[in-house]
């Protein structure tokens, strides 16, 4: 855990925030735009001095001290009418009273402000510790589903875990009918909408860092068929001051990178492959799906080739865009 | 005589409004204060509540770990029949944890605001102390120039009065009566300083009592925060460096331990709960108390005496406030030189 500076939070979070937007994730990863919406709102230029200190993870983000900070006060923004703000006559008061609580107190407000337009259900809504939820990928000529768990991690990376689910057949272990709106503890409503059953949150809290395979395996005993697996993460982040990896060549640390990184299993992979450098071997997957590691990073300009070199010496084909 | 300019001498009507005032004032922040101890009484209770359930957990981990090492037959041919209602039915306790943790947290953030609330009406009884002090000095100097100036219009007086003097016994009959007029008003104005300055005087103990009582709340609530978010952050980072595993065995004793922790915040909670309820039922009406005889000794004050003022009376008291503040200065002096 490292306290950054106050002086150079901002600067951090920009940079974070400028490497994720030039790395454009899809939708395997969590959504771009919550994510920079929760950057912003841990930035100085929203709540001032309020969410102090500004903890840094061991793989350089935000770190779960300071991300729940920001949720307290995004619970407590939400419960408070806003017409029970400070009003502008009592932060100068405090102000000439106390610079310091001045800039609290003013901070609290305009952070308040900001994240009640931000609520879970808003479309701007701030990235969330960790939720579940369902989507319908298509009906016929079978049911098909997806399931999507956000969470932040133990090592501090925003994490999606993507699940794609297919209707047993009939005659399989545990299946359903044919033409049902259900598949395993996910269903869909009359609306369109996926509902999913209690504990399917549990259930992922549970195994989400175990390796793939094992929560494939979790998966599947409690959902049924799975035709896609894949787990992404935004993060790490390396700036001079985070610890690299063992084996990662220390001037990669020198600039900034920040790294997306995906593993995918699936029925739809023609061949297993790792283009991931730090990950370079491929291991079997299981049943027939292959297996597909991934690695993109948006660093400074000066560490481009050196990425490139590294990447070029095990064997893989490393994605790199310059910030 | 002092060189020093005397401010405008203020008005019976202008002190009865100052008087008013203070009073307002000092009841708006008696009630903000008991509104303060109540929500500092709720947020330390509703917190105490909440680390206790978050330390509840230990229970939840315990009985976890004796389902896990449950080998028995039975055991294992059940899980094989109901494994997928198990496998939903199992609760995480991460998740468990961390959504106590959460509630911990808000709560923790709750009273982190309440404590610059707290900062903030300190601030502002402290000012207002520094107003009653400052009244004070100001209203204490006029009065020493009024006294000055009652005893050198007194010297004049009685230079005319034995027929000494210049001018025309026509001209020194009329200044008498200038310095007469002026006497009168000089020893007024002294007499309303004076009132001034007593009424700041009585104003500061009520003033400080509850200033007092806002910075021991302030105190103790930044103190308790600090202990009770060290422990509860502490636990936190366990659960997130622990929690997506949180289910083996292996990690379940560390999180146990972890929860250890809370229990030396539980106990400043609990401290801290009883330090409230002290200031409840016992600060709280002694303040209220204080400042309701501050009413009753202002209504005293200001009444009587200034309209019956004569030439004698006026000169003593001269002479008496004037010895008052240079025993008053000569104190103040020896403090400084043996400080």
């Amino acid at each position: 855990m490292t306290a950054l500076p106050q002086e150079r939070v901002a600067g951090y979070l920009r940079a974070l925030g400028t490497a994720l937007d030039c790395l454009g994730p899809n939708q395997d990863f969590v959504p771009l735009r919550e994510c920079l919406a929760l950057l912003h709102a841990l930035s100085p230029s929203v709540s001032g001095p309020l969410m102090a200190p500004a903890e840094l993870s061991s793989v350089g983000m935000p770190s779960f001290a300071w991300l729940s900070r920001l949720y307290s006060e995004q619970v407590l923004a939400l419960k408070t009418d806003p017409s029970g703000d400070t009003p502008q006559v009592d932060i100068d008061r405090a102000m000439a009273l106390d610079p310091a609580l001045g800039a609290r107190v003013m901070g609290r407000r305009d952070l308040h402000r900001f994240l009640r337009g931000r609520g879970p259900q808003k479309a701007e809504g701030l990235l969330p510790s960790r939720r579940v939820f369902g989507a319908l990928k298509r009906r016929k000529p079978v049911l098909e589903l997806r399931l999507y768990f956000d969470h932040v991690d133990a090592a501090g990376r925003w994490v999606r875990v993507v699940v794609d689910l297919r209707e047993p057949s009939p005659s399989g272990l545990g299946g359903g009918l044919i033409g049902s709106n259900r598949v395993g503890p996910a269903s869909l409503n009359r609306e369109g909408r996926v509902v999913l059953d209690a504990g399917v949150l549990d259930l992922f809290m549970r195994h989400a860092a175990v390796p793939l395979d094992a929560l494939h395996a979790q998966l599947s005993q409690a959902f049924g068929e799975l035709t896609r697996l894949s787990r992404s993460a935004v993060g790490p982040f390396w700036f001079p001051g985070v610890a690299l990896p063992p084996g990662v060549p220390a001037d990669l640390g020198q600039g900034l990178a920040l790294h997306l990184t995906t593993e995918c299993i699936s029925l739809d992979i023609a061949a297993s492959s790792s283009q991931d450098p730090l990950f370079p071997f491929v291991e079997t997957a299981p049943g027939e799906m292959r297996r597909h590691l991934g690695r993109r990073v948006a660093c400074s300009k000066g560490l481009a080739q050196k990425f490139e070199d590294w990447s070029t010496a095990l064997g893989t084909r490393l994605e790199i865009l310059v910030i | 005589m002092s060189t020093r300019t005397r401010g405008p001498a203020p008005s019976q009507a202008a002190l009865q409004k100052r008087r008013e005032e203070i009073h307002k004032r000092h009841q708006d922040a008696l009630s903000k204060v008991e509104e303060l101890v109540k929500t500092q009484d709720a947020l330390s209770n509703a917190l105490d509540i909440e680390l206790a359930a978050f330390k509840g957990h230990e229970q939840t981990l315990h009985d976890l770990e004796v389902t896990q090492a449950d080998d028995s037959m039975l055991a294992s041919l059940m899980r094989r029949f109901t494994a997928r209602r198990v496998i939903l039915g199992r609760k995480s306790v991460a998740e468990g944890l961390l959504k106590q943790y959460e509630l911990a947290s808000l709560r923790l953030r709750q009273a982190t605001a309440f404590s610059d609330e707290l900062r903030l009406t300190a601030l502002e009884l402290q000012e207002q102390v520094d107003a009653l002090h400052q009244q004070r000095v100001e209203s204490a100097g006029n009065q020493r120039l009024c006294a000055e100036g009652v005893l050198q219009l007194e010297a004049e007086l009685e230079i005319l009065e034995k027929g000494q003097g210049n001018g025309t016994k026509g001209e020194r009959a009329r200044r008498v009566d200038q310095l007469t007029f002026e006497l009168r008003n000089e020893s007024l104005n002294m007499e309303l300083f004076g009132v001034a300055e007593e009424l700041a005087v009585n104003s500061l103990s009520p003033s400080r009592a509850l200033r007092d009582t806002v910075m021991e709340l302030h105190e103790g609530m930044a103190g308790y925060v600090m202990n009770a978010s060290g422990a509860v952050d502490n636990a936190g980072r366990r659960i997130q460096a622990l929690g997506m595993a949180a289910d083996a065995p292996m990690v379940v004793a560390e999180l146990q331990e972890s929860l250890l922790a809370l229990g030396t915040a539980m106990e400043v909670t609990q401290s801290y709960v009883e330090q409230t309820r002290a200031l409840l039922t016992e600060v709280l009406p002694e303040l209220a108390a204080r400042v309701k005889v501050e009413v009753e000794d202002r209504n005293l004050l200001l009444t009587g005496s200034v309209d019956r003022l004569t030439r004698e009376k006026s000169r003593a008291e001269a002479d008496r406030r004037l010895r008052i503040k240079a025993e008053d200065e000569v104190a103040q002096w020896l403090e400084e030189d043996e400080g």
